[in-house]
């Protein structure tokens, strides 16, 4: 079901998260109280406001981002039960890797946007 | 037919092949021998067979305790269920049949056993009554035939990659993106893939036990049969080849791509592949299969006997997997409400 590169990117995605939900729990406050006290910024202001009307608090941030985290897990763990599949690579047959003959990086054209900041 | 039996030269008791001896044993007076010394030796018996011949499934005569042994068309070595005897055929293994090489057994069947036990631990969202009170239908010591192909893959790929910067200055974001071709083309040589000839054997099964380690192939030899099942091709080479060159090419493609670096993005656009100089030989390779039921389900088991790689869909208890997911939900909302707390 998940290949070894499958199961590092899910461990990689895990740690991105617990890094995310804990930052997301620190700034929602300082945003609410921004918002509220001392009528600051529009963009903060908003983003209280986009919040708030999702009807997610702190507590509820911080379940979103459990929930997300456990589901990861949980399909990890069922990955465990799941050992049978295709196997399409044939590296370990491979005798000496790989002989580069051809080798070409042309550059074609560039692109340019720009964009007004708000 | 003629079949091939093991008899101690010794005592007439049964030779079994034995994985941590490499050698002919005989299970009652221990006389051991050479696998080539035995059958040079020996003469296959041409009075124990019976065949029907209206149906696929074979009878034959077992010329230990005169039991009927039944087999398939493509099963060359069997085991007698009455006195435990093991025959071969050596008639099916002749001509276009006769293998190249064989990798003998290097573990035994009580490895196979452990291994089993060994898999279901730590596996937490399988059943408690699975791993507690199941127990293993059969297990099997097989010799499943492979076809091994060797070839050079040459490859030519287009590629469109692009590089992304950005900066701003007062009042603008600026977004540059440069597109290049980038083409990337070569060899690379494979030796021996295998890709299993057998179609009672499912092909993901024999995939996930791999590698096998090509060192260990030795010429084949009747011998090595002894206390094992072994099943000839049914699978033509051609058939076998596509599978074969679809493996080749995927390798060669990924490698190929991780040459190219330094890109924030690349499309394929295009990919040639060409295989050369393809020769194909035939072996058998040494494989456990563990059959058990529950539930009325059937789960197959398999193990490399060559390296011990152990591989098989295990059942997922359902309650578990709720109750981990409430858990761990409950753990990680504390968490994050603890870290949202310190700061």
């Amino acid at each position: 079901m998940f290949t070894k590169k499958n199961k590092r990117i899910i461990a990689i995605i895990c740690v991105i998260c617990m890094v995310a939900a804990a930052l997301l729990a620190c700034i929602a406050p300082v945003m609410q109280v921004n918002a509220q006290d001392l009528n600051s910024t529009v963009t903060t202001a908003s983003q209280s406001s986009f919040l708030t009307t999702l009807g997610i608090d702190n507590f509820g941030l911080c379940l979103l981002c459990a929930l997300i985290l456990s589901t990861i897990t949980t399909g990890m763990l069922i990955s465990q039960l799941k050992t049978v599949h295709k196997h399409n690579e044939a590296t370990p047959y491979s005798v000496n890797g790989i002989e580069l003959m051809t080798e070409k990086d042309c550059f074609i054209r560039k692109n340019l946007e720009k964009k007004r900041v708000r | 037919m003629s079949l091939q039996e093991y008899e101690c030269p010794a005592c007439g008791g049964i030779m079994e092949f034995s994985p941590t001896k490499q050698k002919l044993l005989c299970a009652f007076c221990d006389t051991e021998i050479d696998v080539h010394d035995y059958v040079a030796n020996h003469n296959a018996r041409d009075d124990s067979t019976q065949v029907n011949q209206n149906s696929d499934l074979y009878l034959y005569k077992c010329g230990s305790c005169g039991g009927e042994i039944l087999g398939t068309e493509v099963q060359a070595s069997l085991k007698c269920p009455f006195c435990g005897n093991n025959v071969t055929a050596p008639e099916k293994f002749e001509g276009e049949f006769r293998p190249d090489y064989i990798i003998p057994f290097k573990l035994t069947q009580e490895d196979a056993e452990a291994k089993y036990k060994n898999y279901l631990k730590r596996k937490w969202l399988l059943p408690k009554v699975f791993s507690s009170q199941n127990h293993i239908d059969e297990i099997k010591g097989i010799y499943v035939p492979f076809w091994l192909y060797s070839a050079t893959e040459q490859y030519l790929g287009r590629f469109e990659c692009t590089k992304v910067r950005h900066w701003s200055d007062s009042g603008y974001e600026h977004t540059e993106t440069s597109f290049y071709e980038v083409v990337r083309g070569g060899t690379e040589d494979f030796s021996r893939v295998p890709v299993d000839g057998s179609r009672e054997i499912p092909d993901d099964l024999s995939e996930s036990i791999e590698p096998y380690d090509p060192a260990d192939l030795v010429p084949f030899n009747i011998g090595y049969l002894a206390g094992f099942l072994a099943n000839h091709y049914d699978v033509d080479m051609n058939e076998d080849k596509i599978r074969a060159k679809k493996r080749m090419e995927y390798t060669i493609a990924q490698d190929f791509k991780k040459t190219i670096t330094g890109y924030d993005k690349c499309t394929v656009l295009k990919q040639q592949f060409n295989t050369k100089n393809i020769s194909v030989e035939h072996a058998l390779y040494p494989m456990y299969i563990l059959n058990t039921t529950w539930h009325g389900k059937n789960y197959l088991f398999a193990m490399n006997g060559q390296t011990g790689k152990f591989v098989g869909n295990l059942p997922v208890s359902i309650g578990k997997v709720i109750c981990t997911h409430i858990g761990l939900t409950a753990i990680f909302t504390i968490i994050a409400c603890l870290i949202q707390m310190m700061f």
